[in-house]
C-alpha cells in the first residue's frame, strides 16, 4: 500500500505519473485502476470564466491529504492512491486535480474514489478564486 | 467545598473565557483584599497576560478582510472559540462567513476549546474548496 501527495504550481501536466501508484503495475496485483481528472470548466453560475486560481494552506495542505489519503487506503483495502493538486492559476480546460487509485477489484476502487474526493473538498485547505473573463 | 468564582479573582485571565473557566475554592471565601498597591498589581497582571495572535487568513476571507493576516490582542490562556468574535471585531467584513468556521493550530483543526499560545500558528480554514 503506498500514497502519493504532490502540490504542483499551476496546471498538471497530462503526462503527470505518481512514481509509487505506478510501482503496482510491475507486480500485476492490481485489478481495477482509475484516474480522475479534475478540469476547470468554461462556465460558472453561467459566467465564463478565465480560471480559476488556488490558494493551498501549506504544509497542512500535504499533511491532510496525505492523512486522508492513507485513511482511504486502509478503509478500502487499496493497492496505491496518489493525489495531486494545483496551487496559482489555472486557466479553463486545464487539470487542477489528479486522483489515481489502484485496487485487486473495481468495487473498492470506485468507492474510495467518491470518498476521496468528498473528504477533499471538505477538509483540505485549499480555495480557489474565480478569475472572470 | 464550594464551586464558586470570587469576585476578586475575575481577572482579565477569567474575565477573557468566562464560559470555561471555574475557580475551585475551598471553604469559606477568602477576605477581600483592596487598596491601591493590589489594584495596581491587578492591573499590571492584565497588562502582562495578554498575548498577540496572528490569524492567517486564505481565499475569499483573505479578499474579504483585504488582509493576508490579523494580529489580535487577546488574554493569554484564551481558546479557540475566542477568536470567532475577536476576529469578527477585529474585521467586520468576514462576520457573515464565519458561522461554522475551522481554526487550525499549528497546521492541524483545533477543537474550539483548545488553548492558543502565543508562538503558535492560527489559521482560518472556514469553508476550503479545493479539487
Amino acid at each position: 500500500m503506498s500514497v502519493q501527495v504532490i502540490i504542483f504550481d499551476g496546471a498538471l501536466p497530462a503526462e503527470l505519473v505518481f512514481k509509487s501508484v505506478r510501482g503496482n503495475e510491475r507486480d500485476c496485483e492490481s485489478g481495477a485502476a482509475l484516474v480522475f481528472d479534475g478540469i476547470v470548466r468554461r462556465m460558472e453560475s453561467g459566467k465564463p470564466l478565465k480560471g480559476l486560481l488556488y490558494e493551498a494552506y501549506e504544509p497542512m495542505a500535504s499533511r491532510i491529504l496525505e492523512n486522508l489519503a492513507q485513511g482511504i487506503v486502509t478503509k478500502h483495502g487499496l493497492h496505491s492512491l496518489g493525489v495531486a493538486h494545483s496551487k496559482g492559476l489555472v486557466l479553463v480546460g486545464q487539470r487542477s486535480l489528479r486522483v489515481e487509485i489502484r485496487a485487486a477489484h473495481r468495487t473498492e476502487a470506485l468507492a474510495a474514489m467518491s470518498e476521496f474526493i468528498d473528504a477533499l473538498k471538505r477538509d483540505v485547505p485549499i480555495w480557489k478564486t474565480a478569475e472572470w473573463e | 467545598m464550594g464551586l464558586l468564582i470570587h469576585p476578586f479573582d475575575l481577572s482579565a485571565r477569567y474575565l477573557s473565557d468566562l464560559s470555561f473557566s471555574i475557580l475551585f475554592t475551598e471553604g469559606a471565601w477568602p477576605r477581600p483584599r483592596c487598596g491601591s498597591n493590589w489594584i495596581r498589581h491587578r492591573v499590571d497582571e492584565a497588562v502582562r497576560l495578554k498575548m498577540q495572535v496572528r490569524v492567517f487568513l486564505f481565499g475569499p476571507y483573505a479578499s474579504a478582510a483585504q488582509a493576508a493576516f490579523v494580529d489580535l490582542n487577546m488574554p493569554t490562556g484564551s481558546r479557540v472559540a475566542a477568536l470567532v468574535s475577536a476576529l469578527t471585531e477585529a474585521c467586520p467584513s468576514i462576520a457573515s462567513m464565519m458561522p461554522g468556521t475551522r481554526f487550525a493550530v499549528n497546521h492541524a483543526f483545533a477543537e474550539p476549546s483548545q488553548v492558543v499560545h502565543e508562538a503558535d500558528e492560527v489559521a482560518l480554514i472556514g469553508m476550503v474548496s479545493g479539487g
